[in-house]
């Protein structure tokens, strides 16, 4: 069951092909990856936005630029499922 | 009742027949455990149905040779693609020189800019319908030029064009260069960066054995068509304007998933067994073109034997046209073949076949020596 405390980092990208790059990066990275609806407050960016821990945000950014991989859009959000 | 013979397909170069099975179960799967809408949706099956479309650009792009994936487009097909270079690049008053020996797919997208002004030098070929890199030298330094545009291999002749050395006369003259390669991907080892193409169009049904109503193109970077289709990709929902990032700008509307996947499982298994394929193809095509040669009154169009062709055989014969004989190969033995222009008036044009059209034999995937050894044999026949 999920902690209602958590809280996660969500990214959003231009486009759909960034999106998937950036899943896949990082699952092979070993990091908890959901992809999710683009939440409004992201803009409307590309249809679904890449989720992780918040307290995996700077890594999975780093581990992204490392891929040349930069998102359009950052936002913190909690668990809501 | 007639015996009905069982078909022996010698059509590739219109379509291939048949399909791998691996592609057969793509556009299957895509129908069922991927039939969400791409890109529209976080559910289970619009992810499954975007991750489908990536994974076939991955498999495209690594058959191709293209570094970065976002600059291969998917189209409705080849036609679709050139359409969308031409159109969207070529302004009045721009000058293209362009081959000979172009399909319609080429020509009239062409003849409708021309008519607003774009300027159209053509190239000509031999008489086995082969364009000379030094002609396109001339063309090009004749006047600046935006664009050269030339077939990989043609769908008449087989002849396959020096798009090395015609890459290298466009960019020393600052001219991007376009290519029809609805017969060159599949049947030839194709690396695009090595290649040279600015733009380089397929078809998703001909040599890639992927299905009808698909395709791909290629858009170097810096090479910034406008899109031909404006309308939904998934994202920037508020904003009227065409997003800009590539690929979705040239994506407009639900893709063709379905055929997206079959093509994607086309790249797939000629990443696993092209290199057999095109041999396959290639002593085939010998076979056949050399038997044939041998039928009195039988002239075999384009390169001679021994030289390069992609695996495509037409002939005339002086005495039996090319529908009869196309009707009676049908009739009496199951064989399927092309008989008419193919399309391409110019190549005919180019090779003195205009008037009459040709029988046209495709070779690929599924056929083999007994079968072509079947078609000597008929067309003999039917000539005597």
């Amino acid at each position: 069951m999920s902690d209602a405390r958590e809280r996660f980092a969500v990214f959003g990208f231009e486009g759909t092909h960034e999106a998937l790059r950036a899943e896949s990066v990082l699952l092979d990275a070993g990091e908890d990856v959901v992809l999710i609806p683009t939440p409004r407050a992201l803009g409307s960016l590309c249809g679904f936005a890449v989720r992780v821990p918040l307290h995996r945000r700077d890594v999975a950014l780093d581990e992204l630029a490392d891929a040349g991989i930069m998102p359009n859009g950052l936002i913190e959000i909690g668990d809501r499922a | 009742m007639r015996d009905i013979p069982p078909i022996r397909y010698f059509d590739h170069a219109a379509t291939s027949w048949p399909k791998p099975p691996e592609v057969v179960d793509a556009v299957v799967r895509a129908m069922t455990e991927a039939g969400g809408n791409p890109g529209r949706g976080a559910h289970r099956l619009a992810l499954a149905a975007a991750r489908t479309i990536a994974a076939s650009r991955g498999s495209v792009a690594r058959l191709l040779g293209v570094p970065d994936e976002r600059d291969l487009l998917f189209t409705a097909g080849c036609t679709h693609g050139l359409n969308l270079v031409l159109k969207g690049t070529l302004r009045p008053g721009d000058r293209v020189v362009v081959s000979a020996v172009e399909h319609n797919a080429v020509v009239r997208p062409l003849a409708l800019l021309a008519e607003t002004g774009v300027e159209l030098v053509r190239v000509s070929a031999d008489g086995e319908g082969r364009i000379e890199a030094d002609d396109v030298e001339r063309a090009v330094a004749a006047a600046p030029t935006r664009m050269v545009v030339c077939q990989h291999a043609s769908n008449v002749t087989g002849a396959i064009q020096p798009l090395g050395d015609i890459a290298d006369i466009a960019h020393d003259h600052r001219a991007a260069l376009v290519v029809d390669g609805a017969q060159g991907a599949g049947h030839l080892q194709v690396d695009l960066p090595s290649l040279g193409a600015d733009a380089y169009a397929v078809a998703g049904h001909k040599a890639l054995l992927g299905p009808q109503g698909v395709g791909a193109l290629y858009l170097a970077p810096g090479l910034e068509p406008e899109e031909l289709l404006q309308g939904g990709s998934g994202g920037r929902s508020e904003g009227a304007q065409q997003p800009r990032v590539r690929p979705d700008r040239y994506e407009a509307g639900t893709c063709n998933t379905p055929g997206i996947a079959g093509l994607g499982a086309g790249a797939e298994f000629l990443l696993a067994h092209g290199e057999e394929i095109r041999a396959a193809e290639r002593a085939l095509t010998r076979q056949l073109h050399e038997g044939l040669s041998t039928i009195p009154g039988v002239t075999v169009l384009g390169p001679p034997p021994g030289e390069p062709r992609v695996p495509v055989v037409s002939i005339v014969h002086e005495r039996v046209s090319p529908d009869e004989l196309a009707f009676t190969l049908e009739r009496r033995h199951g064989i399927a073949a092309r008989a008419g222009l193919h399309c391409s008036p110019w190549a005919h044009a180019a090779v003195g076949t205009l008037d009459t059209g040709a029988l046209r034999f495709g070779l690929g995937w599924g056929l083999t020596h007994a079968d072509v050894e079947l078609v000597i044999e008929a067309v003999t026949e039917a000539c005597r």
